[in-house]
């Protein structure tokens, strides 16, 4: 049993190494600074979880869902873009494919959004910097949605 | 929501609930080594379940700056340790303590000092005040002859350390509901200090009162035993650099991360005291760390199969289904972070935040009276940030129950002391409401009477006198000061 | 340890703090190149129906989004971000004002937004604060720039000039559009608001040759 308990307990501390490679490997290593606060979101217009970049940057995946939930879209764009996102819709959160099956939607409905994946939010994004300004440790976050929107930066992230 | 969620969210709380009731063996199974066997669990069932997973958002749950703050501030820690700034310290509070003010003002003045100069983690403060509280306490102990005084310092202590993340405005938990709330910077700060301020207060009385353990004979007679070290040059050096910095810190707030500015100090520490990386170590506890890990992980899992889904699910299904109604579930909804102690009040803020602000919504149109969400996501966020007090996953309090060497948690007290505190930031709101502004009349007020009641209440547990002026003026400078940093 | 020893230390002590404050100072950069240009907004027809208003644009913008405004009966400027689909916009009943700003004369005043996170703190129906604009013939419209939610030309106006006479201002236009307006004596002519707008609004002046 204790030879069990040393390895998980190794494991945990390798895990941290991990994601501290991970955010390295991104490109990003900064992203490890951030304070999780969300200062950022609050003043995003378009309702962009900023902090949702970094921790992209963090796990290294472009794929990961963050926050979106003031972004105007038609459903047949977001279709485009992501059939998984998720979108506001009669009060319900769904994703935008299953809404648009079940007939709430049609493909030129405009719908807000709620939850888009961090890639997909880079490219909404307006780039107004407003998330920068008001992070307590001024993290250079448009660098990484320029990153993310950029296709080449893309790959590596 | 999904089956997987609700099987995630039973063997999460089933893993909780058997390691704090001891039927799964700690000697056996620590809490790190259950919960990581629990995720474990959850992934193979849910895998099994047929359930897409994306492994990124276990890492993306596992937030980084409470560990590294913690870190820090157990190198930084070590370092101030190894110059002799607790023993200058505590020389210091011993001449406060023989002034005119006496115990009961160094006591308060002491254990607020977290909230008063709020980190972003309130792990920053406890590793080098617990000496310095621990100092204190024997001393009182060995005047008095009440042996339970180093307990409830170092329990009020812990928890406004615990708290004090909430208030704070360099990164703390309270800014992520005024971020994800869209409530003006700063709002949530004042009524959650003062709130803290009573939380503290609980804390000693149910510590006092209720809790029954006490220091084990051993280290009492060890402690008080120790000489009365001169204060050195070095150490006093030390204190000075450290409370400047972190004065400065929170003055000017500079755009550099806290983290950063304590390794810089302990490494001015380093030079100037002549310290090696030996003495920065000795200050590092390895268990706290893992545990919030384990945590963190055990979160992500949860949260990587819609746990917290399922849990919003249910609150609106017994919302509508149930007697209890919005208003029964919103109560409910507010002492989840208590309930559900994580290591870091930050992983249920992001999970729940929403949840809150949509059942603050429902009850203010229901009500009419729109500032009932403004109620329920300060007090939600206060306790979610003071959750990591009584948390058995690595929380601040098990830094506290390891210094004291106490072997029955101190969760259950803590936790009544969240519970009793919440409801006074919740009244500071419905009374002044939300603003930025914290010298209007109705803060004012509410100041001097969290100073003049806290303040009394510290005289009567440390002097059995309430009416003693050092208490009353203790409480008042530190509410004071509270309005202004 | 003898005083003189503590009043060194402390003066260590202030010389970090203070370079850590000043440190925090964004130098000064300024380089001679253009003066910056604000583009027009592409010219706009409004159709009113009963349930929707669709917007004809002459142009698309560089992010394809634009913002539809209309002054309110509190003489403030209301205003929504709209996707742009085949160079026109549709405004449905229920589609609420993201933000307000408050308007004296050409000057602005305080912005408020008015969404928290996915619900709305205030809803302010755009449909219908459009058709009583046209009834009592307030401005409304549309406009490229992104302000209020952008303000980078403004941000990177005041990390060049330190003075708070900045030579980029935020004004309202006759017809109603907020937009910058630059003074060009006390312009230094730094280049970066035109870098930084990321609508593409503020452009390079063209010299004559270049027209």
């Amino acid at each position: 049993m204790k030879k069990i308990n040393i390895f998980l307990f190794t494991a945990i501390v390798f895990y941290l190494g991990f994601i501290g490679a991970r955010a390295f490997f991104s490109g990003y290593p900064f992203s490890l600074i951030c304070y999780n606060c969300k200062s950022c979101d609050s003043i995003c217009v378009i309702g962009i979880d900023p902090q949702g970049f970094m921790a992209a940057s963090v796990a290294d995946d472009p794929d990961i869902y963050i926050y979106v939930t003031n972004y105007r879209i038609y459903a047949g764009e977001a279709e485009k873009l992501d059939p998984d996102m998720i979108i506001q819709c009669n009060d319900k959160k769904i994703k935008v494919s299953a809404a648009l099956n079940e007939g709430l939607i049609s493909r030129d409905t405009e719908i807000i959004t709620y939850k888009m994946k961090a890639k997909d939010a880079a490219k909404v994004c307006i780039e107004c910097a407003a998330c920068e300004r008001v992070c307590p440790v001024k993290l250079p976050i448009l660098d990484v949605i320029k990153g993310l929107k950029n296709p080449g930066r893309e790959k590596s992230l | 929501m999904t089956v997987s969620g609700v099987v995630a969210l039973i063997i999460f709380f089933g893993t909780i609930l058997a390691s704090l009731k001891g039927w799964i063996s700690q000697r056996l199974f620590p809490m790190q080594v259950a919960l990581l066997i629990a995720s474990l669990l959850i992934v193979i069932i849910g895998f099994a379940l047929g359930e897409r997973a994306n492994p990124s958002v276990i890492i993306t749950g596992t937030f980084l700056h409470p560990i590294t703050a913690t870190i820090a501030g157990f190198i930084l820690a070590g370092a101030l340790k190894s110059a002799g700034a607790f023993e200058a310290a505590s020389a210091w509070i011993r001449k406060l303590q023989n002034s005119y003010l006496g115990v009961p003002f160094a006591v308060i003045v002491l254990m607020n000092i977290p909230t008063l100069l709020a980190m972003p983690c309130g792990r920053v403060w406890v590793s080098p005040l617990i000496p310095v509280a621990l100092a204190l306490s024997f001393d009182i102990a060995a005047k008095t002859g009440d042996r339970k005084m180093p307990v409830i310092i170092v329990s009020g202590l812990v928890i406004n350390a615990a708290a004090s993340c909430g208030p704070s405005l360099i990164g703390g938990i309270g800014l992520i509901g005024e971020g994800m709330g869209r409530y003006p910077s700063g709002s949530f700060s004042d009524h959650m200090q003062f709130a803290i301020m009573f939380m503290t207060a609980f804390a000693m009385i149910f510590s006092k009162y209720i809790y029954s353990e006490t220091v084990s004979e051993r280290m009492f007679d060890v402690e008080s035993s120790e000489e009365v070290k001169d204060m050195s040059e070095h150490g006093t050096f030390s204190l000075l650099l450290f409370v400047t910095v972190i004065v400065a810190t929170i003055i000017i707030k500079p755009a550099i991360p806290i983290q950063a500015i304590l390794l810089c100090t302990t490494l001015f520490i380093m030079i100037i005291a002549k310290l090696g990386l030996d003495d920065l170590m000795r200050g590092i506890i390895l268990h706290p760390l893992t545990a919030m890990i384990s945590g963190f992980i055990a979160a992500g899992v949860l949260s990587m199969f819609g746990g917290f889904d399922v849990l919003v699910y249910l609150l609106g299904f017994i919302s509508e289904h149930t007697p209890l109604g919005y208003v029964g579930v919103s109560v409910i909804l507010i002492y989840i972070p208590i309930l559900l102690p994580l290591p870091c009040g930050r992983i249920i803020a992001v999970s729940l935040i929403p949840g809150v602000l949509m059942f603050g919504e429902h009850i203010a149109q229901m009500a009419a009276i729109p500032r009932i969400q403004e109620v329920m996501i300060v007090s939600f966020i206060l306790a979610g940030a003071a959750s990591c007090g009584p948390s058995p996953l690595g929380g601040i309090g098990s830094i506290g129950e390891g210094r004291l060497r106490l072997k029955k948690s101190t969760g259950m007290f803590l936790s009544l002391s969240v519970f009793l505190a919440v409801p006074v930031a919740a009244f500071s709101v419905s009374a002044i409401g939300l603003s930025s502004e914290s010298f209007s009349r109705g803060f004012l007020l509410e100041a001097v009477i969290t100073g003049v009641v806290t303040g009394m209440i510290t005289s009567y547990i440390t002097t059995k006198k309430a009416f003693h002026p050092g208490g009353i003026a203790g409480g008042l400078v530190t509410s004071l000061l509270m309005l202004v940093l | 340890m003898t005083p003189n020893r503590y009043i060194n230390y402390f003066l260590i002590i202030v010389l970090i703090t203070l370079v850590i404050y000043f440190g925090r100072k964004v130098y000064r950069e300024i380089f001679p190149g253009d003066y910056p240009m604000v583009t027009p907004t592409a010219e706009s027809k409004f159709i009113f129906g009963e349930n929707e208003i669709i917007v004809k644009l002459s142009a698309t913008t560089k992010n394809g989004n634009i913002i539809v405004y209309t002054y309110g009966p509190d003489g403030n400027f209301y205003g929504m971000l709209k996707p742009i689909k085949d160079l026109s916009i549709t405004i449905r009943k229920g589609d609420n004002a993201d933000f307000m700003v408050q308007v004296y004369g050409r000057e602005i005043g305080e912005t408020s937004f008015m969404k928290k996170m996915d619900r709305y703190i205030r809803k302010v129906g755009m449909y219908d604060l459009l058709i009583e604009a046209v009834e009592k013939k307030w401005n409304y419209g549309v406009q490229n720039c992104l302000y209020p939610i952008c303000t980078r030309c403004t941000d990177g106006c005041k990390s060049v000039v330190s003075t708070s006479n900045l030579p980029l201002v935020m004004s309202v236009m006759d017809n109603g559009e907020i937009k910058p307006v630059f003074r060009k004596g006390r312009c230094p002519r730094c280049g970066k608001c035109i870098i930084w707008c990321p609508s593409g609004v503020i452009q390079k002046e063209k010299q004559p040759w270049e027209k």
